[in-house]
């Protein structure tokens, strides 16, 4: 804990470091200890202050390669990547939980240690505080002159009036006082420890809300469409991450309409707002209409919805050689670059109504045949918000949709949908698929233009007729976030009293002379800040002094 | 929507302040240079005075109680208090009027005047000067893009630097600090000079992620927090330097280069006492900038904590502050090891400004250089 910067000596029962124990004696002899000796000895060991301080450090430190290496919980896409390009290293990263610091076992055990070093840190030391509060401070020392600061006067008034008066003194001071026969013993600055303990204790509350929160809310993430919804089901959600402890099947009832988004950028094409316009509906069919932006995002219960991402959708139609259509749909495309919004969209249609004939070839007697498959239909559409014709391409110059295009790419071939591996809808694996040449004009359409339909194989034809938009939510249920930020509260608090306030103590000896004046003596001792107090101290003894004075007439 | 005539006002105003800190660093530079001349005839005069007898009668000789006291005899008649070390406690003493910033700095008894002195004075003068137009620059630069002044690490930068400036000249308010000026102008002048230079981002609107009150109450309370430890970094390397020199002189060796400054410095432990208790008023305001910051995560990106660069970071240093508080408290690592945490803290924080925002990417990353 932070005490103290004193060199000043101690009184007995001081602790100045935070630790309760001494650091444990030396062990008694040779020979056989019992369990509850070593237990009781680890114990100590594990509160001590120093043990403490070595975990502190060693949380710091063990965060540090959560930051260095890519994190499953922040850039999963990151450390695939990673993996691919170093798979032996990768082998030990993982074996060490390196991928995932901050749910690794090793994470958990040094905080669990350091928070049950804490515990047994703080209640021992709480119950001695609270026993010193209720205590009178220590009575005074028999000799005032050796404490580091101390003073000397004295004075017509007799020894009962001279302590009284300052006394009276002191209590205007804000010291708590205890009078004794002919001497008062005065403390103040009690508030430090209360403050340190303050810390200490929120510290572990703030712990205790982080975990439960994590136990009993979720997280759950879902890309919605322009004019479509939402509704707060587990199974709705395209991710969804319950606490170990989470009714899944009872989350906070609601649902969310995106009526529209709006995007706006500045000149350089960096962003200035972004605007999801929502009807949100309750459990009780109560419909708002609200915007949903950045910072403000929408609360129902103890779940929050907010916006996380946005990008485009397309239009596409697939129709058969009648005019017949096919595949209809808005798909979202994945921005490859937040900056210039060149998104990549999949396009997958199995279910085409045609088949194509397909050489097969026997990997065991490699005979061929030729048989009717399904034709399949993929497409690879780049959509491009603002476009410009480059020697290397077409590029996206503007994030917001000035001149819009889109690059085709066409493939015919088996999707694999049917073999039951599960793919992603944003990605394509075209090295297995059959590109489809497409003429050159077509290779780069305007979505909704004229030149918006794409001639393919067997009189097909594929449109893409528009583009929309489509928003992310974040939906994060915390039921315990009001004590988390409660403790944090207190945790700010607890430091401000535990770092400003100063404790030390004053004692004051009046004793009669043998030439019939009082003798006063007053003595000081600072448990933290021994300079402030040594600036402090003779102002005091002014103070007291002037209260205590003589009567210059007598 | 950007004032450009404003904007340019802000970038003027922000270069001036800088040639004005860099004249301030020569000027406390040269103090310092010259104050070992004046310190040596103030030696003299000493022994000078050593040699002149005290008159009996010092009665009048009532003496405040503030700074080092010389001990006085005192008549017979007196029954007023008297502190432990003799020191008389005049009742009717006004508190005494402190100027520390016109006291020369390491030794507060050294006679005024003398070329080196007047060189202090004037460097004073002149950050207050370039105090005053970086104010300026800052609020100009905020009138002209219609928000807070630190959206960009081209403006977070200077107003950290702005930040470490104030906290000098308040300390200096209080405590004969002066010593401290050409060390603290030097990181501010070249700190500035790479923000103009390299960070430099015209004025312009913030992002949306960026567009939220908390920017008024997280990044006041890091930018407050950042420039009150640089300067508590300062005074921690300066004191690592003062102890070298005493533990060397203490073997009787000559100092090296370094250390050898270490004899214009005040004693090691006014140094270490002074860069706690300025690490002790930033802590707080440390830790309340990264509750702001979860704060705001929570409504900005739906999660409190989420581990993301810039919060491990900050955290990597909340832990090695607080494991520097609670060192001093502990008897084995009082000192240079605590000084070496305290150093190795600060560290720990550039890093966190500076290195996540240029190697990492995660969500503090903003418009180029973010905050």
């Amino acid at each position: 804990m932070t005490t103290t910067d004193s060199d000043a000596p101690v009184a007995p029962g001081d602790s100045v470091a935070l630790s309760t124990q001494p650091l444990p004696p030396p062990p008694p002899q040779l020979g056989r200890r019992s369990p509850w000796q070593v237990a009781r000895r680890g114990w100590r060991v594990l509160t001590s202050m120093r043990t403490a301080l070595l975990l502190l450090v060693l949380l710091g430190l063990a965060a540090i390669p959560g930051s260095l290496i890519p994190q499953h919980s922040l850039a999963p896409s990151t450390v695939l990547r990673f993996q691919e390009k170093h798979p032996t290293l990768s082998k030990v990263y993982d074996k060490f939980d390196l991928f995932d610091v901050f749910h690794a076992p090793w994470f958990a055990a040094i905080y669990l240690l350091l928070f049950i070093s804490l515990i047994g840190c703080v209640i021992p030391r709480t119950r001695l505080h609270l026993r010193a509060m209720l205590r009178r401070p220590p009575a005074a020392p028999r000799n005032l002159g050796r404490l580091p600061q101390s003073a000397r006067w004295e004075t017509d008034l007799p020894p009962d009036r001279a302590v009284e008066l300052a006394a009276k003194a002191l209590r205007r001071k804000r010291f708590r006082v205890a009078v004794g026969e002919h001497s008062v013993a005065a403390e103040k600055g009690y508030l430090r420890e209360t403050g340190n303990l303050l810390f200490h204790l929120s510290l572990i509350l703030l712990l205790a809300g982080i975990g439960t929160g994590s136990l009993f809310g979720y997280t759950g993430s879902v890309l919605l469409v322009d004019g479509h919804s939402f509704t707060n089901v587990a199974a709705l959600y395209d991710t969804y991450k319950p606490g170990a402890l989470t009714r899944s099947t009872s989350l906070s009832p609601f649902s969310v309409h995106l009526n529209g988004f709006d995007a706006t950028y500045q000149a350089d094409g960096e962003p200035e707002t972004f605007d999801a316009h929502v009807t949100a509906t309750t459990a009780g069919g109560k419909t708002t209409s609200n915007d949903l932006r950045v910072n403000h995002p929408l609360t129902f219960g103890h779940a929050r919805v907010y916006l996380i991402g946005h990008g485009y959708t397309l239009h596409v139609v697939l129709r058969n050689k009648a005019g017949v259509v096919e595949y209809e749909d808005d798909v979202p495309c994945i921005p490859q670059d937040l900056t210039d919004y060149l998104s990549d969209c999949v396009v997958k249609a199995p279910n085409t109504g045609g088949t194509i004939p397909t050489v097969l070839k026997d990997p065991q007697t490699g005979q061929t045949a030729t048989v009717d498959e399904q034709l399949q239909f993929a497409f690879l559409l780049d959509f491009v918000p603002t476009a410009a014709v480059t020697a290397g391409g077409v590029i996206s110059t503007y994030p917001a949709p000035q001149r819009p295009r889109v690059i085709v790419q066409a493939y015919t071939g088996d999707l694999g949908l049917e073999t039951g591996v599960p793919q992603s809808v944003y990605d394509l694996d075209t090295s297995t698929l059959n590109p489809v040449a497409i003429d050159l004009q077509h290779q780069v359409i305007t979505p909704g233009g004229t030149d918006q339909t794409v001639a393919l194989p067997q009189g097909y034809t594929l449109d893409v007729s528009g583009y929309g938009q489509w928003a992310s939510l974040q939906v994060k249920d915390d039921p315990s976030k009001l004590y988390t930020l409660i403790a944090a509260g207190l945790i700010v608090l607890g430091l401000l009293l535990s770092l400003r306030v100063r404790r030390r103590r004053v004692w004051l000896r009046a004793t009669p002379s043998a030439s019939g004046r009082t003798i006063v003596e007053a003595g000081g001792l600072a448990r933290t800040d021994a300079d402030d107090f040594a600036r402090e101290f003779p102002r005091l003894v002014a103070r007291l002094a002037g209260d205590v004075r003589p009567s210059e007439s007598s | 929507m950007v004032n450009e005539g404003l904007a340019h006002v802000s970038d003027r105003l922000l270069f001036l302040a800088v040639v004005l800190y860099a004249f301030a660093m020569l000027g406390y530079a040269a103090e310092f240079a010259f104050g070992k001349r004046a310190r040596a005839t103030a030696d003299a005069i000493e022994d000078e005075v050593a040699r002149i007898e005290v008159p009996a009668d010092v009665s009048a000789l009532a003496l405040t109680a503030s700074g080092p006291q010389p001990v006085v005899e005192r008549p017979a008649s007196y029954h007023g208090p008297v502190l432990g070390d003799g020191t008389v406690v005049d009742l009717d003493a006004p508190e005494p009027r402190r100027r520390p910033w016109r006291r020369d700095p390491a030794d507060p008894g050294a006679p005024r005047g003398g070329r080196g002195d007047a060189l202090g004075k004037g460097a004073v003068a002149l950050t207050v000067i370039g105090w005053g137009l970086h104010i300026g620059s800052v609020t100009t630069r905020g009138l002209a893009a219609h928000r807070v002044p630190w959206g960009n690490m081209y403006e977070f930068s200077s107003m950290i630097a702005l930040i470490a400036v104030t906290t000098y000249l308040v300390i200096l308010l209080r405590q004969p600090i002066r010593y401290l000026g050409a060390f603290v102008m030097l990181p501010v002048v070249c700190y500035l000079g790479i923000a103009g230079t390299v960070l430099y981002t015209p004025a312009g609107p913030l992002v949306p992620a960026l567009n939220s009150y908390w920017i008024k109450i997280h990044v006041v309370a890091v930018i407050l927090a950042s420039g009150i430890f640089a300067v508590s970094a300062v005074m921690t390397a300066l004191y690592l330097v003062r102890s070298r020199y005493d533990t060397v002189t203490a073997a009787g060796r000559e100092p090296g280069s370094v250390a050898r400054l270490g004899r214009l410095l005040p004693d090691a432990k006014k140094l270490d006492t002074n860069s706690y208790r300025v690490v002790a008023f930033a802590f707080p305001i440390w830790t309340f900038g990264i509750i702001a910051g979860a704060i705001w995560a929570e409504s900005a990106w739906g999660r409190y904590w989420g581990w993301d660069p810039k919060e491990t970071w900050s955290f990597v240093t909340w832990v090695i502050y607080a494991g520097y508080l609670h060192a001093r408290a502990t008897a084995g690592w009082k000192g240079r090891k605590a000084a070496i945490i305290c150093l190795v803290a600060f560290a720990a924080l550039t890093f966190d400004f500076y290195g996540v925002n240029l190697w990492f990417s995660g969500l503090h990353s903003y418009q180029g250089p973010g905050v």
